[in-house]
């Protein structure tokens, strides 16, 4: 039987605007999580990952992109992407090895902006506990109404 | 993450094409792998054009792509699918591209985000990550890729995925 990819794990859909959006009790029983997020955002504002609740400076990164870059991502998020209010934007985070507990934890980003900019970039959380939650913040602004939120898990 | 179709072709065409694309998922996944029988001897790689449900228009894109040693920005791009190696690349050397729609079926305008890559043995090969919009609120039944070239050759290849959010 083939190994199944893509696991649905939760999904949220937006009814009102919101800054955060968090899944947790996350499952260890997976490798990797992939996390999908197509939307709007209510100020072209950056947007950030949070892992178990952590806002201290353990969030590393480095960068491609094309285009606008506004405000800087500070050191307390692992940036996500530059969100947009008037374009639906669609951002994907792959988060490697999430339950491990000997290693830092990195996931890499794809983020699609047509009306502002197209990213790829890396991103390393300085914490060897496993992820049990994830918290998708709008950083200074929120999430619109409609923006989807969708983790899925990859089985190894 | 479910295969709905895989398509090789097995005598040169223009295009390859998935339609009655079922809408039991949330989001869809294409591979790629395009060759063409045409030579562009300036860059050898040709344009591949996107479309969805037959249209080609409210499409809005940019990439960030590197050529060898060069770097670039495209804006305003509008359907554009990506490179293709042509006829003059390494022989059997074919271009991957990947592609991830999500909500495809919803009444909110659909953004896609597709990362292509041209082959060959040179100094003249592609790679990109391009961001894509289509302003449209239909949900897609089905979607088309084409060459600019001559025509897409035989071995060219693209899988259909299917993905269902929880």
């Amino acid at each position: 039987m083939p190994t199944p990819t893509y696991v649905a794990l939760a999904s949220n859909t937006l009814s009102s605007t919101t800054a955060t959006v968090t899944f947790s009790s996350i499952s260890g029983a997976y490798r990797d999580l992939v996390l999908v997020v197509n939307g709007k955002t209510s100020a072209n504002q950056f947007t950030g990952l949070r892992f178990n609740s952590d806002s201290g400076s353990n969030y590393t990164m480095v960068r491609m992109y094309s285009g606008a870059n506004s405000t800087t991502a500070t050191a307390t998020y692992g940036l996500f992407t530059t969100g947009d209010t008037t374009a639906d934007t669609l951002s994907i985070a792959q988060i490697n090895d999430y339950s491990s507990t000997d290693k830092h934890k990195t996931f890499l980003v794809r983020s699609n902006i047509t009306a502002n900019n197209v990213a790829g970039h890396a991103v390393r959380w300085a914490n060897t506990t496993a992820i049990t939650s994830v918290s998708v913040e709008a950083i200074s602004t929120t999430w619109a109404i409609g923006t989807t939120f969708s983790l899925f898990g990859i089985v190894s | 993450m479910k295969l709905i179709e895989t398509k090789t072709l097995s005598s040169a065409a223009t295009s390859i094409s998935f339609t009655s694309i079922p809408q039991i998922y949330t989001d869809l996944f294409l591979t790629l792998s395009l060759r063409d029988t045409g030579t562009n001897a300036d860059n050898k790689v040709f344009n591949t054009v996107l479309s969805f449900n037959g249209s080609t228009s409210n499409f809005s894109s940019r990439a960030l792509y590197g050529q060898g040693t060069v770097p670039g920005d495209l804006t305003a791009i509008s359907n554009f699918g990506g490179w293709h190696p042509d006829n003059g690349a390494t022989a059997n050397v074919f271009g991957n591209t990947s592609v991830y729609i999500s909500n495809y079926t919803s009444s909110a305008n659909k953004a896609y985000s597709m990362d292509n890559v041209t082959e060959n043995n040179g100094t003249t090969a592609f790679a990109s990550i391009m961001a894509g919009l289509w302003s449209n609120s239909s949900a897609i039944t089905s979607f088309t890729f084409t060459t600019s070239g001559t025509n897409l050759a035989i071995g060219s290849t693209a899988s259909l995925y299917g993905i269902t959010k929880a």
